[in-house]
Order: structure tokens, then sequence, then C-alpha cells
């Protein structure tokens, strides 16, 4: 049958009337000898006729009026797939609520495992790890979750001034910078009456604005005397007070001592190069006593038995535990 | 998709039943403003004139549902593809350029919007269960039988319109592509130029789809009828 196929397709275009004298001629003579093609065309002709047959539709008479008010409104935006889904889009909303705060929460978990939160509203300045890489600004309950494996509990000393918002942590060898007037306000700090192995680690380069600020605004006396030259054999060295815990809590003794020491006039720091938890302080003279009395509440002292005679102005100490 | 008499006014098909055979005044003897062409309406449309779509559409409507409904063989569904391509002609009426008739241009979106519709029949059904007994469900309640014959002879209407059932079934069992020229050609009679131009195929494919889908028709009917 398949070489009857040229001539079907001719059969297709007689029944449209399209074939030219030529084509009709050789049609002709194959449907004289061939009674397959004769009947197929036969077939076709009747499927046309039948096909033809097939009625036509009309329109409803809502048709036009449906297309011509769809044509008048606007095209509805495309809407993202959340705008479809409210149930979807609520369900997600509640998962990030949810996951940020069971997250805030572990983290000041952790906080308040490694060391005591501060004061909301009060500046936090966070202590360089002992890395000695600089510490990034975080916000207080994100950087309370941070390295916990250090065996060094965390340190903040609260600054003199309130800020509303956390100040980048200083690098390792610099010491908390409050802001001038503050720093005009509090007593002066000097790193040089630490002890020699603090001096050697903050070269005398990399002496802080606030120690800068300090040596401005305190008064010329004994602490510019004890800088120089002649003075030197006769430098205070730092009293250095170890405290036993009661009960045996070294972070929480932290904030504790940083208060005591502020309340007796100084301003608390820790010296990068000293090891285990510690912080220092030039305290007045006359607030040592003071300063002593709220240190053995928190547990006995070693260092300070024969209670040292004071020599000059202010005392630089360091309490470590 | 039912296959079944559609519930709306039948019209047999005639001569001069298609606005473009009466030549290049569409609107002629239906009612519409005769003087003004598919190409002034488009434009007096684009020139954001109202009235000018409503003619469009009045004017081609028919056509393009007879169109839709012997590609997509259910009524229902094909008023649907209407509405859609009449509206994708609406929003891309800027980008008709004139090149090809307006009736033309307006075939093709509509043969693209059945193709459509008929892939989403066929994801549909592909998971639903039918039955052979339930009444066909259109979107507007169940497609409607035919009225009453008033004829004086309801047998041979009946005959006439159980074969034409099949007819349109066997349309239907053809490969859309081989069955769009089919009724492109043989139930809206256009020619191939003005086919090949819609389907952006060569003439001769027109032809030898013709060809292939008259012969598949052909066979299909043998086997429904019995003989032909």
């Amino acid at each position: 049958m398949s070489a009857c196929r040229g001539f079907r397709e001719l059969i297709s275009g007689r029944l449209e009337g399209a074939l030219d004298p030529e084509q009709e001629a050789r049609l002709q003579a194959h449907l004289a000898r061939c009674p397959d093609c004769v009947q197929a065309l036969e077939e076709l002709g009747r499927t046309l006729a039948l096909l033809k047959d097939l009625p036509e539709v009309e329109p409803p008479p809502w048709l036009e009026a449906r297309i011509l008010a769809r044509a008048r409104t606007p095209a509805p935006p495309v809407r993202s797939r959340w705008t479809g889904r409210p149930g979807l889009a609520a369900a997600a909303g509640l998962m990030l609520c949810l996951t940020g705060y069971l997250v805030l929460r572990v983290a000041n978990r952790h906080g308040e495992e490694g060391a005591p939160l501060p004061a909301v509203g009060k500046p936090v300045v966070q202590a360089a790890p002992e890395t000695g890489a600089p510490a990034s600004p975080t916000p207080a309950g994100v950087a309370a979750a941070a390295p916990q494996a250090s065996p060094q509990p965390e340190f903040r000393a609260k600054a003199a001034a309130p800020s509303t918002r956390p100040q980048p942590a200083p690098p390792a060898a610099t010491l908390p910078a409050p802001p001038p007037a503050a720093a005009a306000a509090a007593q002066p700090v000097r790193t040089e009456a630490l002890p020699p192995v603090q001096a050697e680690a903050a070269p005398e380069g990399s002496r802080t604005r606030l120690e800068a600020q300090a040596d401005a605004a305190a008064p010329a006396g004994p602490r510019l005397a004890a800088r120089s030259g002649a003075a030197a054999a006769k430098v205070q060295q730092p009293l250095v007070l170890t405290l036993r815990l009661h009960p045996r809590d070294p972070a929480g003794a932290a904030g504790q001592v940083a208060e005591a020491l502020r309340a007796a006039g100084a301003v608390p720091f820790e010296a990068p190069s000293q090891a285990g938890p510690h912080l220092g302080g030039r305290v007045p003279t006359k607030a040592l006593g003071q300063l002593l009395d709220r240190l053995e509440a928190l547990g006995s002292l070693e260092g300070a038995a024969p209670r040292p005679a004071p020599e000059g102005d202010t005392v630089a100490v360091t309490v470590t535990w | 998709m039912a296959l079944s008499s559609p519930p709306f006014p039948l019209r047999p098909r005639g001569a001069g039943t298609f606005p473009w055979a009466a030549g290049s005044k569409a609107g002629e003897g239906d009612g519409i403003d005769p003087e003004r062409d598919d190409d002034e309406l488009v434009a007096a449309c684009r020139g954001g004139d109202p009235d000018a779509f409503g003619l469009l559409v009045r004017r081609h409507q028919k056509l393009m549902l007879n169109l839709a409904y012997r590609m997509v063989g259910d009524l229902d569904e094909a008023c649907e593809v209407v509405q859609e391509a009449f509206l994708s002609a609406h929003r891309a009426l800027d980008q008709f350029r004139g090149t090809a008739r307006f009736s033309t241009w307006l075939a093709a979106i509509t043969l693209n919007q059945a193709r459509d519709a008929l892939a989403r029949a066929t994801r549909r059904r592909r998971f639903e269960a039918y039955s052979l007994d339930a009444p066909i469900a259109g979107a507007r309640g169940p497609v409607q039988p035919d009225p009453p014959a008033r004829g004086p002879d309801p047998l041979e209407r009946m005959q006439r319109q159980a074969v034409r059932d099949r007819v349109a079934a066997c349309l239907q069992v053809l490969p859309a592509e081989f069955r769009a020229v089919v009724v492109l050609r043989d139930l809206q009679e256009r020619s191939y130029e003005e086919i090949a131009q819609l389907l952006q195929v060569r003439e001769g494919t027109v032809k030898s789809r013709l060809f292939r889908g008259r012969e598949g028709l052909r066979n299909c009917l043998k086997r429904a009828l019995g003989a032909l």
C-alpha cells in the first residue's frame, strides 16, 4: 500500500479540486488499475462530507459580555507565592519568631553561666579574648554566647558614662576608653604602676587615649613625679590582693570586685597580660580601707593581712581571685 | 471533556458562514458596521475607542468559539479558551503589527490557548477517576442533552446525531497538530497559505498534516461506524 501513498495525497488534493491537469491524468491512470485507491477516494469523500456536516456552535449570549467585562478590569497583579497562602506565611513567620526567641534564650542562659549580664541601658565594653584578637562590637545577648571554651571568664567593665549603644572593644593592648568627660572626672589610670610584665606588654607607643586624657586631666604632682627618671626608683609597687572567694564564683565576683573598686573611687580595668581573673585600679589612699572591707565581704583576702602603709595620694591595686 | 451536543443553538454550516470568506469587509452581513474593517477597529481600539474592541469580539467570537470547540471538544472549556484568547489579544494589541490579518492572529492565539487547555485537561485526567454513567459536568452545571426533536423524523435525526458524535469523537482522537490543520482547512476553509502563516510551518507541512489527519479520521470512522 505504501506504493499508493503518493496517489493518496493526490486523492486528498482532488477532493478540494486542487489538482492540475497533469496530476489529474496521473491519478486517473492509477485509479483505473488500483481498486484500493478507488475505495480510499470514496471513503475520504464520505469522511469530508461527514466532517463538514458537523454543526457550528453559537456563542452563548454571556460570552461577549464576559469578555468585555474582563477586558475592562485591569489584569490582576502577579501574586507572589506567599500572598496566595496566608496560612503558610503565618506559619513561616511564627517559626521565625520562635527560632529567634529560642536562640536569644539559649544565648542568655549561656551568658548567665559565663558572666553576669550588664544592666540594660548601660554600655558594655567586652574584654578581648585571650587569643589577643580584637573583639567585634556585638549586642550583649549574642556576646554572652561567645567563646565559652575559654578557661577565663569574661570581664565586663562598665564605663563611667552611660551610652545607649555598645561600643567596640579596644584592641588587646589597650584599656577601656570612656568618653572624654568621664575620663576627665575619673581617677587617673596608669599602666606604668602595674607589675613589670604588664608594663612591658604596653609599650610607650601604645598608650591609650584614655591614658593621655587622664594625664592631661590629672593635676601635676606625685603622679608626674613617679614618671620622672629621678623618682623611678621610688615607683610604688602595686598592692596585689588575692581574694579567696566564698562561695567560689569567679564569674560573679568580677562584677562585685569591679563594683568595689568603683565604690572606692577607682576605674577598674584589666591588664591584658595578666593571667587569671583579675581587676586593677588606682585607689585613693583614703578609700583603701573601704575597698579592703568590701573585698573581705566577698571572701578572705590574702596579701593584705598587714595593711600596708600607703604612700602618696593613690595606690595601685590589683585584685586577683 | 464532553463530546455530546452543546446546549447552544446549532446552525448548519453553509457557504459564507465565516466572515473572512465574504471578503475584506469582515463585518458584512453580521449586523456589525461593515464600513469598519478589522484594521480600522484595531487602530481605534489602540486609540482608546471603548466600543472598537466590543465590535471585534462580536465579529470574531463565533469563529474562535468553533475553532476552540473542535480543538478541545468541550463547549464550556471552549468558552474559557475564547475568553482567554480575546483577553490575551486585548493585552497584546500593541504587538499586532498587521503583517497577518487580525483574524489569523487571533486564531493563532486561540489555538495556543486551546493547546494549554488540552494540556491542563490531560494533567487533570491523570489524577481523577471517571464514570461512564455519570452526567457530564460542566463549569455551569451538567451539560443538557439536545432539546426534543421537532422535525418530522426523530429517528433519522437521532441517527444523524449519533454519526456526528462519532465524527466529533474521531476528530478528538487525532493528534492535536493534525486536528488543528483539519479544523482550519476542512471546517473553517482557510487557505493553505493562511494556515501555514498561522501555525508558522511551511505549506508542504500543512498539506502533509492535512493528508495524514484526513486518513486518520477515515480509519477512525470506519471503525466507529462499521463502514463508510
